[in-house]
């Protein structure tokens, strides 16, 4: 058993390269995206909400959650210093940004204590928190700009005026949704496990 | 693909901006940057622009190290002002078909658009290219400072920013190294439908986060073995200064800042 002191420390530094990797994923498009074709008008699948399941599994739902309001802040910057394509647009609103990311943390953090810790149904709560980090995120995101948008007629520098346009941007973003959460299925289990592993054999 | 990564760069240099309190330059930068958005008219613009080629000029750095920051996003900038031409309606129509117009709030906003990222990506450019990135965690932390009162752990919160800033390019090695290694065992990234491509990703992102929790293992260790114990009361290696030039750097963004309101109520 560790002492307290030394699990900080360990956890410290864990979370520190976990936002290193948030940061590379950011930077590098092919590490954080899968460009499927129509990466210009905003079609691509966003892989780095897996970092912070990851994150949430190993080190739980509060680190999750830090690490995925450091995503959030750095896709909000990133929104206002490049320009990716449409779906950037949405992340000039701090809300939209920030808040969705860190839920994802909390929720599988505590989805995964719940399951795969108190009750140990580790495959099954593997699966649960893939599909849940795409969710979490989708909905999030769809409901915060909608409410932005539609509920407080809030326009940021950058998204047109026009009642089209914003449904035809949200749908985008719902169906690169349901790919990331057929994406989450398949690839966080495999992920999970091989680092759960890791961590049990040390 | 990895090497062309400009923005977020550093380069080592002697000019008055690399020499620039971290803390003073990290501040008056995002000051900067939020002040362009008071741009109205051509005068404001001329103005900012001036401002943003005297910096660059104070950096010492080839131009070149600029343009090749700015390069990549160029088309971008030009997507973005090209919707905001399109879809902005209001003021004269000159031209449309279906939910396309041409109008002239349309041709204002997306002039506007255009010109405020321009500056405002070459101003952050400046900065990423003058500032080493520990020094930008140093800067970082002496602001969340403050936040002390409230019992934020601003020291644990520094470290962190400092390890993951350390292991950035460090990380972007081991996925180039990754990548080519998969490549030559004929793992293609670039084909294939959404599952192939997700197989794809897997053998890459594995070995990723693994070097990443072996590297965290190694690191806490021997940050223990060296007596860390967490918490404030740390000593530090580089001490920053606060000098006269960065007084003086403080006054002229102010004075910057007033002459922009005054160009903007002029016209």
């Amino acid at each position: 058993m560790q002492s307290t002191t030394s699990r900080n420390t360990h956890n410290l530094v864990l979370a520190a390269l976990f936002i290193a990797i948030i940061l590379v994923q950011v930077l590098v498009p092919f590490l954080g995206y899968i460009p499927l074709g129509l990466t210009a008008i905003g079609l691509q699948i966003v892989i780095i909400q897996f970092t912070v399941t990851i994150a949430a599994i190993l080190m739980g739902p509060w680190w999750g959650g830090l690490i995925g309001g450091v995503w959030g802040l750095a896709s909000f910057i990133q929104a206002w210093t490049t320009v990716y394509n449409l779906g950037a647009f949405l992340f000039r609103n701090p809300v939209t940004a920030i808040v969705p990311r860190i839920m994802i943390g909390i929720v599988v953090g505590y989805v995964f204590q719940e399951l795969a810790v108190k009750r140990h149904h580790q495959p099954l709560a593997l699966i649960l928190a893939g599909f849940l980090s795409s969710f979490t995120n989708t909905l999030l995101v769809v409901l915060f700009s909608w409410i932005t948008i539609v509920g407080f007629h809030l326009y940021f520098p950058g998204i047109p005026h026009s009642g089209t346009f914003t449904w035809i941007l949200l749908s985008l973003v719902g169906a690169n949704g349901i790919a990331e959460m057929i994406a989450g299925v398949i690839i966080v289990p495999i992920i999970g496990g091989a680092t759960l592993a890791l961590r049990r054999a040390r | 693909m990895l090497e062309q990564l400009t923005l977020g760069r550093y380069v080592p240099g002697q000019s008055i901006l690399h020499r620039l309190d971290s803390r003073a330059k990290l501040l008056l930068s995002l000051y900067l940057i939020v002040i362009v958005f008071l741009t109205s008219n051509w005068l404001t613009y001329v103005f900012m622009f001036i401002l943003v080629g005297g910096l660059i000029a104070m950096t010492g750095l080839k131009v070149g190290y600029f343009i090749r920051g700015i390069g990549p996003l160029i088309w971008l900038i030009v997507f973005t002002a090209v919707l905001q031409l399109l879809f902005t309606p209001g003021g004269h129509v000159y031209w449309h078909w279906g939910v396309l117009m041409l109008t002239s709030t349309g041709i204002a906003t997306a002039v506007s658009v255009f010109l405020r990222f321009l500056l405002i990506i070459t101003m952050a450019t400046i900065l990423t290219l003058t500032t080493a990135p520990l020094a930008i965690a140093d800067g970082v932390e002496a602001m969340l400072k403050p936040l002390r009162i409230v019992h934020f752990p601003v020291a644990q919160t520094a470290l962190m920013l400092s390890v993951a800033l350390r292991f950035v390019p460090t990380l972007l090695d081991e996925a180039t190294t990754i990548m080519n290694a998969q490549r030559a065992r004929g793992v293609e990234f670039n084909n294939g439908g959404l599952i192939k491509r997700l197989r794809a990703i897997v053998p890459l992102l594995i070995p990723l986060f693994v070097g990443a929790i072996s590297r965290a293992d190694e690191l806490a260790t021997a940050m223990e073995a060296r007596g860390y114990q967490g918490g404030d009361g740390r000593t530090k290696y580089r001490v920053l200064h606060w000098r006269s030039a960065d007084t003086m750097a403080v006054i002229s963004v102010l004075i910057i800042n007033i002459v922009l309101v005054v160009f903007r109520h002029l016209n």
